[in-house]
């Protein structure tokens, strides 16, 4: 939720524009616009239609092990990336097998990427039945890795991310190689943001008096 | 008995009122300038030290380390090589403070607040910090640097980073050490851009960093960067100490600088364990040859100038002084690579001179001194009051075959910290850092990452033991933690534990804040 409620931040942010100035010390208050409440709308639907899928997910997948935790992503998160870092906290000796694989959906009979920004002009009900419906298509080998003390992680990066949404499984496997426990975390990617797109941003909780003050100074000797 | 014939009594006569004279002039000087005794240093009027070459100030003033975020959650931490990054920074800051200066307010300096500079540098927006481990007067920084700039520069005193941002592209941002303040320098338009040096830096070969938090979870709010994995070839190198026999003809010369070929006034006193001190007056100038193989050289202050001290002019004064005492080479002769690690101001508020602090290199690596540095200057009023050589000397065969041209991957840079949770406990614990039970694991290693500052790569010289002479450098996870603890590991072989330090000892200033890290 918390990486959610960030990446909605910045999505609002990226609506408002103004000058650099006003980046760093800020001016006038905040506006609350149409266009903002509309994405606020599309981003709930977003959240929505995930935790629904993640649910189904939780509910379908066999019961999760305490002793291993997916850390990075957050699950039901959304990343401003085309690079993931997975990273699994393992807290016994075990062995676990790591598997990242991609939600893609049929579109005419071809397999694409799930648009996570269409989502978002979708109802939470068909949104999540996209997802629902969506195969898991894996993008790399799974990796075992087997913690032999009573804390490790395994980490990885996985680069060149087209937008979608993926999901990490974690399997605790037992000593013939079988899953016993299973963990799962979805996460949206949404692509890099271009350098334009991060200019834009504004962080209007920098706005203070100070900032109006700068301003008029500025201002008088223009 | 002959009787001299006149001419030569009146000759002898015509010189001795010639010298009586002289020594009239002399006398009627001495009085009339009122000098003090210590005024006549006969060692300084005999012998002045042949000056070596000296690096250039421009070439030693060098970021410790450059942070560069993709804006993508990844990062990069250049620790070598940033030289010519800099310089091309400089020619940016140099176009920005031009352009700046002709728009019709010129560029204003404003105060922001931490959180803002962090997030400026999150993993949000595409980045780039120029870090050093002290702070550089800004007048000066600007005036060295040809930085145009007008009053509301006067607010910043003092720069450890300079910044960009991709949340603001058109300000450069200042983070000051000291008293932790932050500062953006503001622009009407986008004078400057570095966005094509960070895409050339991602585009290129790099290992890809992330905030501590990243790896370990939300628990832990610790931002400092870390390398995913790692690939190297550095090999153990093996070396000796500079003069460690002191009885060799390099070390006299290097006293020789001190206090002149002539020994006549120098008083020599060797203790019982060997370490021998030479001693000019009082005390005035105090030269050691340790056993241990260090050099230290005192002298007493002369006074003061009343002005405030130049950061520029006293390092170019350190730099020579090293060069004409001993060079910025070992002193067997074998060619070092030193740059200027840290800096400590120094004297009564602060604001009497600066301690230099050098650190060394093979080749493009950093070179870790254990509880100490290869070199420290101090400079008190533009005069020499502290100087010590604590130099290592190798083969320079050796030195150029220090790597093995075949990489292999390090010992996982995460597990480092897992495989070793008891060593980094009892560490931490014994510094003061406050962390949960150690029955406790998992909240315990939080504690730990918590208190990670950073994690660097490079060579380390371990203290001399009795099973080890100290004399192997050997290639190192360096990692400083919270409470000033610094700690060594193998870069390879289990990451085993070699040593530790604390940033004092190691020429870090630590009466300040901690850098800003990624500010994730």
């Amino acid at each position: 939720m918390r990486r959610y409620a960030r990446g909605y931040i910045i999505i609002l942010k990226s609506r408002r524009l103004c000058s650099d100035r006003k980046k760093w010390t800020g001016a006038g208050a905040i506006h609350e616009r149409k266009e903002e409440i509309s994405t606020m709308k599309k981003l709930i639907t977003i959240l929505v239609v995930i935790l629904t899928m993640f649910c189904t997910t939780a509910f379908a997948s066999a019961a999760t092990d305490p002793a291993v935790t997916i850390v990075n992503p957050a699950n039901e998160s959304m990343v401003y990336s085309d690079s993931l870092l997975v990273s699994v906290k393992v807290t016994q000796p075990k062995t676990i097998r790591v598997s990242v694989s991609e939600k893609r959906q049929t579109v005419d009979g071809v397999d694409v990427s799930i648009d996570v920004n269409k989502l978002t002009s979708e109802s939470a009900e068909i949104g999540a039945n996209i997802l629902k419906n969506a195969k898991n298509v894996q993008i790399c080998d799974s990796e075992k890795f087997t913690c032999s003390n009573n804390l490790s992680f395994y980490t990885k990066q996985i680069n060149n991310l087209n937008p979608g949404v993926y999901q990490i499984q974690v399997d605790t496997l037992n000593s013939a190689g079988e899953s016993v426990n299973s963990s799962t975390s979805l996460v949206a990617m949404m692509g890099k943001q271009s350098a334009e797109d991060q200019s834009k941003i504004i962080d209007a909780t920098q706005n203070n008096g100070i900032g109006k003050l700068f301003e008029l100074i500025k201002g008088l000797f223009k | 008995m002959k009787k001299p014939n006149t001419k030569t009594i009146e000759f002898f006569k015509t010189v001795l009122i010639v010298v009586l004279f002289f020594i009239t002039v002399l006398l009627l000087y001495f009085f009339w300038e009122n000098a003090t005794k210590d005024a006549f240093r006969f060692t300084e009027m005999i012998y002045t030290a042949e000056e070596e070459e000296a690096p250039e100030v421009i070439d030693t003033v060098i970021p410790t380390e450059i942070t560069v975020g993709f804006g993508n959650g990844v990062y990069t931490v250049i620790s070598d090589g940033g030289e010519l990054l800099w310089k091309e920074a400089l020619e940016k800051l140099k176009k920005f403070s031009a352009d700046g200066a002709k728009q019709s307010a010129g560029l204003l300096v404003s105060e922001i607040s931490e959180e803002t500079f962090r997030e400026a540098v999150s993993v949000k927006y595409s980045s780039i910090q120029f870090q050093f481990h002290y702070d550089i007067p800004f007048q000066e920084f600007c005036k060295f640097y040809d930085l145009s700039q007008n009053q509301s520069f006067e607010k910043i005193e003092g720069a450890a980073t300079v910044a960009w941002s991709g949340m603001g592209t058109e300000s450069i941002l200042i983070w000051q050490k000291t008293g932790n303040k932050y500062y953006a320098i503001i622009a009407d338009q986008n004078y400057t851009n570095f966005e094509d040096m960070i895409s050339r830096i991602e585009t290129g070969d790099h290992v890809s960093y992330y905030p501590a938090n990243t790896f370990f979870g939300s628990s832990v709010k610790s931002t400092a960067l870390l390398p995913l994995s790692l690939q190297s070839d550095l090999l153990e190198v093996e070396c000796g100490r500079e003069g460690a026999d002191s009885s060799d003809g390099k070390v006299k010369d290097l006293a020789e600088s001190f206090f002149g070929e002539s020994f006549d006034f120098i008083r020599k006193i060797t203790d019982t364990k060997g370490n021998i001190t030479y001693m000019y007056g009082y005390g005035q100038k105090i030269f050691n040859v340790n056993v241990d193989g260090t050099f230290e050289y005192k002298e007493e202050a002369s006074g003061s100038s009343g002005s405030s001290p130049k950061f520029f002019e006293s390092l170019d004064i350190a730099l020579s002084f090293v060069a004409s005492h001993g060079s910025w080479n070992s002193l067997d002769g074998t060619d070092m690579s030193v740059y200027l690690k840290t800096v400590l101001p120094v004297g009564e508020d602060k604001k009497k001179g600066y301690k230099f602090f050098f650190g060394m290199k093979i080749g493009s690596q950093n070179v870790y001194f254990e509880k100490s540095a290869p070199i420290v200057v101090e400079v008190v009023n533009g005069q020499v009051t502290y100087y010590k050589r604590d130099m290592i000397d190798f083969d320079q065969n050796t030195a150029a075959n220090y790597r093995s041209g075949m990489p292999e991957n390090t010992f996982d840079p995460v597990t480092v910290l897992t495989e070793n949770f008891d060593y980094i406990y009892d560490k931490l614990s014994e510094a003061g850092v406050a962390l949960a039970p150690r029955e406790n694991r998992e909240a315990a290693f939080d504690g730990i990452a918590d208190s990670i500052k950073a994690m660097e790569i490079g060579y380390v010289r371990p203290l001399p033991t009795a099973e080890n002479s100290g004399m192997v450098l050997k290639p190192c996870y360096r990692i400083t933690f919270g409470k000033k603890v610094i700690l060594y590991f193998d870069l390879f072989n289990k990451a085993e534990p070699i040593g530790s330090d604390r940033e004092e000892t190691a020429g870090q200033s630590g009466n300040t804040a901690d850098a800003p890290g990624s500010g994730a």
